[in-house]
This record gives C-alpha cells, sequence and structure tokens, in this order.
C-alpha cells in the first residue's frame, strides 16, 4: 500500500472544506432568495429579514408565530414572499447594525435604537425610509375577515376606516422624528412603565417580624433608626392599619421602614444574602427618573419662563443664572435625599453588576424588590413561580414606586406623582432605504400592526399591545400607563447639557454611591456650572450651535423632499411644509439668544 | 519529493483560484449595475439617502467633462449647487460652489429650478454654516426679493416671504423690526388665505407674539388661527394647545380655554398634559359654575376608542 504524504492530505482536506462551504453557501443564498448583499435573485423568493435585540422570553416565539401566519397567505405565497427574523443579541446589535447599513446589506426591517447611526436624525433619513405616504391609508389588515369576530361592529367601523397612525394607542407618535418632521418607525409592542417587583412571601415574612417587634420595649434598632434617624414617617393610625395587614408598602415612608426592617429581619435569620432592593447598575437609571419630576414640580415656573410647552438645558441652567432658583431648592434637595437613601438598601457593590445579577438575585429570593419594565416580567413571573425548590418559589406582586403620604418625610416638598401616559411604547421597526422590497415590507408590519394579529403576538411575548382596543394579557395589565400625573416634559434635569450634564451626573453618581455628601455635591455643581470654560456659558454656545446644525438639516430634508416630489411646480407642497416650520421655528439659533436676552438682558451672549 | 511539492502546489493554486473566482463573482454582482448609468438618477438616488457629498462628487465631475446635455444642464446645476451646499461637514469652498451653480441656473435661460436656485442662494447667504462664517442678511434679503419678484406664484417666492418676516422678527432686540416681520407675514396671510402656508404663519406669528414681543392678545389670536387650521406638527399640538389655554385664560377667554383643555383630554390624550387639563377644568369649574363645564374623563385607550 503506498503511502499518503500527509500535505497532500492537508491540502485534499482543505480544498474539500472550501467546496463544501462554497456549495452551502450558494445553496443557502439559494434558499434565502438572495445573491450577495442581500440582492434578491430574480424569480427566487423574496425574503423579508427582520431585524432586532429583543431576546427576552417569548417574543421570537411570537413573532415568528405572527411571521409563519403571514408567510401562509394566499397572496404572500402567491408572490413568494417569506418574512423571516435575526433576533441579534441587545451587546453587539450596535455594531452589526451599523456595519450592515454602511455596507449596504442590512435587513430590510430592523428595529430602530441602540445605534448611533439611527440615534441622529441625518443618518435616520439617510438609511431609512419616510412612512407617511402610507400612515394616511386605514390598515388592510384591519378588514373584514381579518379582524376579530367577537369585535363589536362599532370597533369593526373604526379599525376598518382610521388612518393606520390612528389606530396606535400614541398615534403612532413612537415613530415620529421630529428633526425629520416624518414617520420613520411602526412601534410593534410596549413594555408599558417601570413597576417596582416585590416577593410576596417575604413581604407577608416581614410584615410578620415587624408586628411582633413593634411593641416591644426597648423599640428594636430599625425601629429607632427608621422612625428617628431618618424620621421616615410618623406612625398615625393609617400606618398602623397597613402594619396589621400583609400588603407590601404602598408609600414611600412605608416602603422605607419596611426596607430598614428586612435589613434587621435578614441579620436576625443569618440570611446575609437577602437584601430589601436588588439593584444594579441597570437599576440607576431607573429610580433617579421616577422622583426627579415629582419633587421638582414646584419649580416650573421658575425654570420655563418662556412658557414654550417643554424644558431645556438652557433654560435649567440659564434660569440658575438669572437667579430664579437656588441649588438648595427645598424640592430638589428632597429629590437628592430620597436618591441617596436607597443605596443603604441595595446589595454591596451594585454599580459593579449588571442586569442579568439584579435579576438572579430577586429571582433567588434573596431580594424583597426589584424595579424594572414591562419587558423583563415574563421572566420574572416565570423564574420566580417555577423554581426547582418550591421552598425559594415564590408569588410576585407588582406595583408603582410609591411617593409620600401626609405626615411622612418629603411629604411637604412633594408635587404629585408624573403621569405614564405615551410611555413605554416601543420596539418601533423601521424599513431600510435599501431594501429590494420595500411594499412587502410595509405590508407585514401592516399586518403585525393590525388588532388581532398585535393582540395575540403581545399575548404570546407577554408584552402590551398598542393597538387601541387591543386588550393586554392580563398578567401585563399592571404595566398599563397611569393616566394621572404631572407632565414629564416639565423636568426639571441637571444632566442634560452637553459636557456640563455629563460631569454633573458624575459627581450624583458619586454623591448617591455615598462618595460625597450633599454639600460637597452642590459646592462641586455651582463650580461647576460656574466654570469659564465647560460651564453654563458654554450651554448657551452648544444649544445656539445646536439649533443652528438642526435648522439646517432641516434645510437639507427640505430639499430632498421637494426633489422627490418634485414640488417645483404649482403642485401641492404635502409634507414639505412640516419641514420648512421645523427650520423656521428653529430660527436658525436665534431662539436661544432670545432666551439668553430675556433671562440675562444685560449679559452679551456667550461666545467662544 | 519534488513531484509530491509540485502536486501540492498545484493543488494549492487550484484552490486560490477558486477562492479568486468565488470573490469576484460576489463582488460583481454588488457593484453599481449598469441600469443606474444615468447620472442624474444616480445623483438623485444619493441625495434621496442623503449622501450629498457622494452626488456633489458625481455631478462635479460630469460638469467637468461637459458631457451634460443643453436641456438636462439646468437640473444637474440644480442638483449640484444643492449638493454642494448640503454637503457635511460644511466648507467655504463647497458653500461658494454651490453658489456657483445656482447663480448660473438663474441667470440661465427660463427653467424650472430658477426660484428655488434663487431662494436657496439667499438661504445659503443667511446661514451660518462653518466656523468663521458670517451672516450676509442684505445679500440674503436682495435674493429673497428677487425671488418674490421674478417668481412670485412659485412656492419659493412663498418661503423667500416667511424668511424675510422672520430676518425680521429674529431681530428681537429692535422691536419695531420684530413687529415690521410680523406685519409682513400678517399681510401674507390676509393674501393668500388658504395657501397651505398659512398654519406654518400662524405658529411662527403666535410664538413670535408670545415669547418676542410678549402680547398675548395676538398671540392668542394667531394661537387660534393655528388651530383653526391644523397644527402641522402632531408632536406639537397638545403644547401648542396648552399655551393658548393659558393665554385664553390670561385674556379672560374662559370657554376657549375650557373647549382647548377638554380638546387636550380627549384627543391629545397620552401627551402628558391630560391630568392637568383635568385640574385646570376643575379650577375654573370653581370660578365660574355659571359655564356648567363638563370634565372629561381620561380614556385608556387601550379598552376604549372613545377618544378616538
Amino acid at each position: 500500500m503506498k503511502k499518503v504524504n500527509a500535505n497532500t492530505a492537508g491540502v485534499v482536506l482543505l480544498a474539500l472544506a472550501f467546496g463544501f462551504s462554497v456549495l452551502r453557501y450558494q445553496n443557502l443564498q439559494r434558499m434565502l432568495g438572495e445573491g450577495t448583499a442581500g440582492v434578491d435573485v430574480e424569480g427566487g423568493p423574496k425574503v423579508i429579514r427582520v431585524l432586532h435585540w429583543q431576546l427576552e422570553p417569548g417574543y421570537r416565539e411570537a413573532l415568528q408565530d405572527v411571521m409563519d401566519e403571514y408567510n401562509q397567505l394566499p397572496h404572500v405565497k402567491a408572490e413568494g414572499v417569506r418574512v423571516m427574523q435575526l433576533p441579534i443579541p441587545e451587546r453587539v446589535y450596535s455594531q452589526f447594525l451599523n456595519v450592515h447599513l454602511i455596507s449596504g446589506t442590512a435587513p430590510d426591517i430592523c428595529v430602530k435604537g441602540m445605534s448611533s447611526m439611527v440615534g441622529n436624525s441625518s443618518a435616520l433619513a439617510r438609511f431609512f425610509d419616510p412612512m407617511s405616504e402610507f400612515v394616511g391609508e386605514p390598515n388592510p389588515y384591519n378588514q373584514g375577515d381579518y379582524l376579530r369576530e367577537d369585535l363589536s361592529s362599532e370597533m369593526k367601523e373604526l379599525l376598518s376606516t382610521l388612518p393606520w397612525s390612528d389606530t396606535f394607542t400614541d398615534g403612532m407618535v413612537a415613530g415620529w422624528d421630529e428633526s425629520n418632521q416624518d414617520y420613520f418607525a411602526v412601534p410593534v409592542s410596549s413594555w408599558g412603565a417601570i413597576r417596582v417587583f416585590y416577593n410576596r412571601k417575604l413581604v407577608a415574612g416581614i410584615k410578620e417580624f415587624m408586628r411582633e417587634q413593634w411593641k416591644q420595649e426597648p423599640a428594636p434598632e430599625w425601629k429607632t433608626e427608621a422612625l428617628e434617624t431618618f424620621s421616615f414617617l410618623e406612625p398615625n393610625g393609617e400606618f398602623l392599619s397597613w402594619l396589621a395587614t400583609p400588603d407590601a408598602p404602598d408609600s414611600l415612608g412605608r416602603l422605607l421602614v419596611f426596607c430598614e426592617a428586612t435589613l434587621a429581619y435578614a441579620q436576625e435569620r443569618g440570611q446575609e444574602k437577602l437584601v430589601p432592593i436588588s439593584a444594579s447598575n441597570y437599576q440607576l437609571g431607573q429610580f433617579a427618573p421616577e422622583y426627579r419630576l415629582p419633587f421638582t414640580y414646584s419649580m416650573v415656573d421658575a425654570v420655563n419662563g418662556n412658557r414654550d410647552g417643554g424644558i431645556s438645558s438652557v433654560e435649567v441652567f440659564g434660569s440658575w443664572q438669572a437667579g430664579k432658583w437656588p441649588l438648595d431648592d427645598p424640592g430638589l434637595g428632597a429629590f437628592y435625599d430620597i436618591t441617596r437613601v436607597f443605596p443603604r438598601y441595595f446589595p454591596a457593590g451594585f454599580l459593579g453588576l449588571d442586569r442579568e445579577q439584579a435579576h438572579r438575585r430577586f429571582v433567588l429570593g434573596n431580594a424583597v424588590f426589584l424595579a424594572t419594565g414591562g419587558w423583563d416580567a415574563n421572566s420574572i413571573f416565570v423564574g420566580a413561580r417555577e423554581h426547582s425548590d418550591p421552598d425559594v418559589a415564590f408569588d410576585v406582586g407588582v406595583m408603582p414606586y410609591p411617593m409620600p403620604l401626609p405626615g411622612e418625610r418629603w411629604y411637604e416638598q412633594y408635587s404629585g406623582k408624573p403621569t405614564e401616559a405615551g410611555k413605554g411604547l416601543g420596539v418601533p421597526m423601521a424599513i431600510n432605504k435599501q431594501s429590494q422590497n420595500k411594499e412587502w415590507a410595509v405590508d407585514f408590519l401592516r399586518f403585525l400592526t393590525s388588532h388581532r394579529v398585535n393582540e395575540r403576538f403581545n399575548e404570546i411575548a407577554a408584552w402590551l399591545p398598542v393597538i387601541v382596543g387591543a386588550e393586554p394579557v392580563e398578567a401585563m395589565k399592571p404595566f398599563q400607563a397611569e393616566m394621572d400625573g404631572l407632565p414629564p416634559q416639565m423636568n426639571v434635569n441637571l444632566w442634560l447639557g452637553g459636557q456640563l450634564g455629563t460631569l454633573i451626573r458624575g459627581q450624583y453618581l458619586l454623591y448617591f454611591a455615598g462618595g460625597i455628601d450633599l454639600e460637597e455635591f452642590r459646592a462641586t455643581v455651582k463650580e461647576m456650572i460656574e466654570n469659564p470654560r465647560y460651564g453654563v456659558d458654554r450651554v448657551w454656545h452648544d444649544q445656539r450651535i445646536s439649533n443652528r446644525d438642526r435648522s439646517r438639516q432641516y434645510d437639507r430634508a427640505l430639499d430632498v423632499r421637494i426633489l422627490a416630489d418634485d414640488a417645483f411646480g404649482d403642485q401641492s407642497l404635502g409634507r414639505v411644509v412640516n419641514l420648512f416650520e421645523g427650520s423656521l421655528l428653529l430660527r436658525d439659533g436665534k431662539g436661544v439668544e432670545l432666551e439668553h436676552h430675556r433671562l440675562l438682558p444685560d449679559q452679551p451672549f456667550p461666545e467662544f | 519529493m519534488r513531484k509530491i511539492l509540485h502536486r501540492s502546489s498545484l493543488l494549492i493554486w487550484i484552490t486560490l483560484c477558486g477562492i479568486w473566482c468565488v470573490l469576484s463573482a460576489g463582488c460583481g454582482s454588488a457593484g453599481i449595475s449598469g441600469k443606474e448609468n444615468d447620472v442624474i438618477d444616480q445623483a438623485k438616488e444619493m441625495i434621496r439617502v442623503s449622501d450629498f457629498s457622494g452626488a456633489s462628487d458625481l455631478l462635479e465631475a460630469t460638469l467637468k467633462r461637459g458631457a451634460v446635455p443643453g436641456d438636462a444642464k439646468a437640473e444637474v446645476q440644480y442638483l449640484a449647487g444643492i449638493s454642494a451646499w448640503h454637503r457635511v461637514p460644511p466648507t467655504p469652498e463647497w458653500e461658494a460652489r454651490g453658489e456657483e451653480h445656482l447663480k448660473a441656473i438663474v441667470t440661465s435661460e427660463a427653467n424650472r429650478y430658477q426660484s428655488q436656485a434663487a431662494y436657496t442662494l439667499g438661504r445659503i447667504a443667511e446661514v451660518e454654516d462653518y466656523l468663521g462664517d458670517t451672516r450676509r442678511e442684505e445679500e440674503a434679503t436682495s435674493w429673497y426679493e428677487r425671488t418674490r419678484s421674478e417668481w412670485p406664484d412659485s412656492h419659493a417666492a412663498q418661503f423667500a416671504t416667511f424668511r424675510l418676516a422672520a430676518m425680521e422678527i429674529n431681530a428681537f432686540d429692535q422691536p419695531e423690526r420684530v413687529r415690521s416681520g410680523c406685519k409682513v407675514l400678517e399681510e401674507w396671510v390676509a393674501d393668500h388665505p388658504g395657501h397651505e402656508l398659512v398654519g406654518v404663519a400662524a405658529s411662527f406669528l403666535a410664538k413670535s407674539y408670545d415669547q418676542v414681543l410678549q402680547e398675548p392678545g395676538k398671540a392668542l389670536k394667531w394661537y387660534l388661527k393655528g388651530e383653526e387650521m391644523g397644527w402641522v406638527s402632531p408632536t406639537q399640538v397638545s403644547d401648542n394647545r396648552w399655551r393658548t389655554a393659558e393665554l385664553a385664560e390670561e385674556m379672560g377667554q374662559w370657554s376657549t380655554a375650557v373647549e382647548l383643555y377638554q380638546k387636550i383630554i380627549l384627543e391629545n390624550t397620552l401627551r402628558g398634559r391630560a391630568y392637568i387639563s383635568q385640574l385646570r377644568l376643575r379650577e375654573l369649574q370653581d370660578m365660574h359654575p355659571e359655564l356648567e363645564i363638563e370634565i372629561p374623563e381620561i380614556s385608556v385607550l387601550s379598552s376604549d376608542l372613545g377618544a378616538k
């Protein structure tokens, strides 16, 4: 037998592997109906690819269910159209989307977000198609047989006649891009509002512990801490009635007293891992926004002097510069106090933990509370209920962020809770400008956001539907927006304003984590605002440049639209009107100078 | 040994050739297809996706080669002009190039791009685009005036009128100029009652009277005109209605305020002001029981189509 040379064998193997990969590649391309660069092969199936990062349990399955139904529709089959999904992990989504947008190979439909390429209005217009021409027509999948049979005739009539945009609970505003004055995405799900999840079993146990110890003499240390050191509340009759029940804390004072008791409960039982609130760097961004508006709303009249309906960074810092409010404003102070108290009840080193670690701690019964959005609800409910150890398994309760009641600390500075109206409409799907099958992409989005399909899709995914009249699944009802409350656009936020805002946020995190005290924090913030290089003067200057650039962006979009609509003759201006208004109202940055003149009439506008 | 090496080399060469064939085939289909040879179509497509630099380079090269037939010259120059001006980042050289093309269109024989080119020249003079750029107000005024006088019925002439008015209004430290700018727009509205841009004029005048001149009566008049015409931007409706209602209260027009607060609750439910509109209505109810004010419920839209 002739001896086979190892080199020859290696080369042959390499050639075989290469040949196999070429055949496999061509086979896949044929199956997907694509040539290279995502271009459909003539006569092959038309494949609509949907890119998203929603890897939460149930979401992909729900989307696949809808896609399977769509792919079986007679007119879809007849045209050889097939929709498929490309779920990509959150961590690499941005890079994946950016690379494919630039190379012209991005999928037909992409969830807008994560990527800086779609966060920028000019890039958004460059890579994605505006949708105004489609949203004014009724959705064909809200007609006749496509609708649920048990819908009232009034509802059927409305759904079949309303323009597509008006069938969304927010009028499709979540898909609107202000700078381009057009719809650029179709929201398909809603996660609702941020809520506090709680472990019912632990709440009941700790409440019992509290009742046992409440009347002890001398008072237990946790009670003294809560009522005397921190003065969270006056233990009035209403508090005692609440204490007698197994109910979760329904006010800020009660929550904090409960958290103090939890620390003692864990210590007494030797449960070292048990903490009142499971938190990580992910939750950090959720606590502060929830408490900022309720305690700074009292500053709105001082800050929003031009009554223009919103509060910008120049209004915040400019009004301070004009002496309209002090850094030690009582409302602002209450907000800082509250957010400083919370970390006491977080796990040690929470800033170094991530979202998954916070979830795991809660699901394993090592924390009483966890704050997060409806997108995590399904995994938390299932994880907590179906734990392999029945002693650990528990029922999850859901409640809104508790606010102070009369007789509790900070109640005097409290203006009211923020409204949740319009919150949480998400998973905005945008159509890639390079798509070879734009009309089918629109058709699929219409199908996905038709009343019946959107309701079922979100039922399987355990999210909230976005179409009017669609019923959410029972477990998601607590995440529906609470409509009562103060307008979120009136938020006095010191974290805005480019570099200055970023630096103040950094100092706030240091304060939040216990690195500095409130006085030190305020003194540093004052120094920062007054800094001649990056302080308030720079904010004024940068805002003017930003508005000027935005105005120019409108000019660009306007010329693109005039060209696209061939609006040179006597035909209707149509959507050109929106863009012209956008450019005009920004006053080429002069509006910022006007604001400066109004607040500081004797000072020249800062130049750099 | 040499024989074996020879055979191995042959296989390697075959493999490399295979790789080359596959790669070149792939690159071939990813390239620009033959059907897009028409320069104007290519440039328009680039502009459509906001690739102004690509369009500008393509059109400059085409114009340089002199490969543009006479009947397409105006279109190519217009596209080259706006592409050059819109390039990112803007530079003095490209701005000048854009102006050159647009001026050539304005001065050439009559064509459909002239009015828009003249208006754009005014805009180029008006805006500060890059470090060191200056606002050439007189030049801008001159181009806008020319657009209005030479092509009075064009869309560009209407844009030019708005820009002329805005230049006056934005001189906010000179109230007389602001008033004269407002007058220009008010006269334009009177002359063009059904024009598509009346809503834009109403919005701009309302905010100018409100924030620049601080004349609540006139601001209210124009906010109400905007409400009547329908607000242009859907995201601004709630803010505009809220401000109109506030002004109506300030001017003692209680019924108007009530109507607007009710509209916010029923039609702009998810824009954040429905609840505080209810609070305002309650206060007005206490102050003016004779008005018999109804306070609508905030509808949870996911289970109720009533508000739609």
